[in-house]
């Protein structure tokens, strides 16, 4: 028999799981990898990198509102404390960014350009490799645990394997990922839509 | 098997009846992992129909436990609920006492 605590976590993980199965949210993951992609190889569209974050906010609102809520109903998520999730993802960023300075120490010469541009890739694989696992955790679904693995497998494969020269290797990193993230996203996406079917006028969507 | 403790079955008996009831419970323990909800994400969740669902949320309101927003999105009306400060406080304390009294040892 579960504890009271074990079946609220199973409570929480079943509501994120319900927020999740939309799909949206990767859909929109897909395009930020795109705009990644493009700022990447011109800093000076960095700010587009930036003020995106706005628009896609919004796009993920009006999806919502449009296409979930009318068919399964709205849920906001508790998040952790405000400060224990800072803390947390302060202490992943630096010790992935630690590690990261360590391995190109022991690989070669830490201070050309070159080589930070190669090994980019298996950087930021593990940053959005976090996202996806907090997600998987949070919601326990499968997807999540493989972009998760898609992503720092393919940072893996285009730093070392494909290796391009510069920063293309980040450039296709991120356009692989953000494809990949759109595919999955825009495929549960249509599933939902053909599986949760718009209630029909009358059926209870409201108190009696 | 030992007898109970006296304590325990005091502290059973003074669990909250008003979040005991399993339906009221199912939406408490909902409304407790998230932030806010709106009554079809509960109805979904918790099976109960909807005029069962609608008498239990009054119930809550009535003790103080939910609070409860009636808004419109797209020209269609969303009633969300939430758990009150003192709803949040009642259902730690339900779920203390239940703990307590069904745990060995108290």
């Amino acid at each position: 028999m579960s504890t009271p605590d074990a079946a609220l976590t199973d409570l929480e993980r079943r509501a994120w799981r319900y927020d999740a199965q939309d799909g949206i949210a990767e859909v929109l993951a897909g395009f930020l990898f795109l705009i990644v992609a493009r700022a990447v190889v011109d800093p000076r569209l960095t700010w587009m990198l930036a003020l995106s974050i706005f628009p896609l906010h919004f796009a993920r609102k009006i999806l919502k509102e449009r296409y979930s809520y009318p068919r399964v109903g709205y849920v906001k998520l508790r998040s952790e404390e405000g400060a224990e999730l800072g803390r947390g993802m302060l202490t992943y960023v630096l010790g992935l960014l630690a590690i990261f300075i360590v391995g190109i120490w022991l690989l070669g010469d830490i201070t050309n350009p070159a080589q930070w541009k190669r090994w980019l890739p298996i950087l930021a694989g593990g940053y959005s490799a976090g996202g996806f696992i907090y997600l998987a955790q949070k919601a326990g679904l499968v997807r999540h645990w493989v972009l998760a693995a898609v992503s720092v497998g393919w940072g893996v494969a285009c730093a070392g394997w494909l290796n391009p020269p510069g920063i293309l290797g980040m450039q296709r990193w991120a356009v692989g990922l953000g494809m990949v993230c759109l595919v999955v996203g825009t495929v549960t996406f249509f599933s939902f839509l053909r599986t949760h079917p718009v209630r029909a006028a009358g059926e209870p969507n409201e108190p009696a | 098997m030992s007898l109970p403790d006296p304590d325990d079955l005091r502290r059973l008996a003074g669990l909250d009846k008003v979040i005991h009831e399993p339906g009221r419970l199912a939406i408490v323990s909902y409304l407790a992992v998230v932030e806010e909800a709106d009554f079809l994400f509960l109805l979904d969740q918790t099976g109960l129909t909807r005029g069962n669902m609608s008498s239990h949320i009054a119930k809550l309101e009535k003790a103080g436990y939910l609070e409860v927003d009636k808004t419109f999105v797209e020209r269609v009306p969303r009633t969300t609920y939430r758990l009150t400060a003192s709803g949040r406080e009642a259902f730690d304390s339900y779920r203390a006492n239940l703990l307590g009294s069904l745990s060995p040892g108290g």
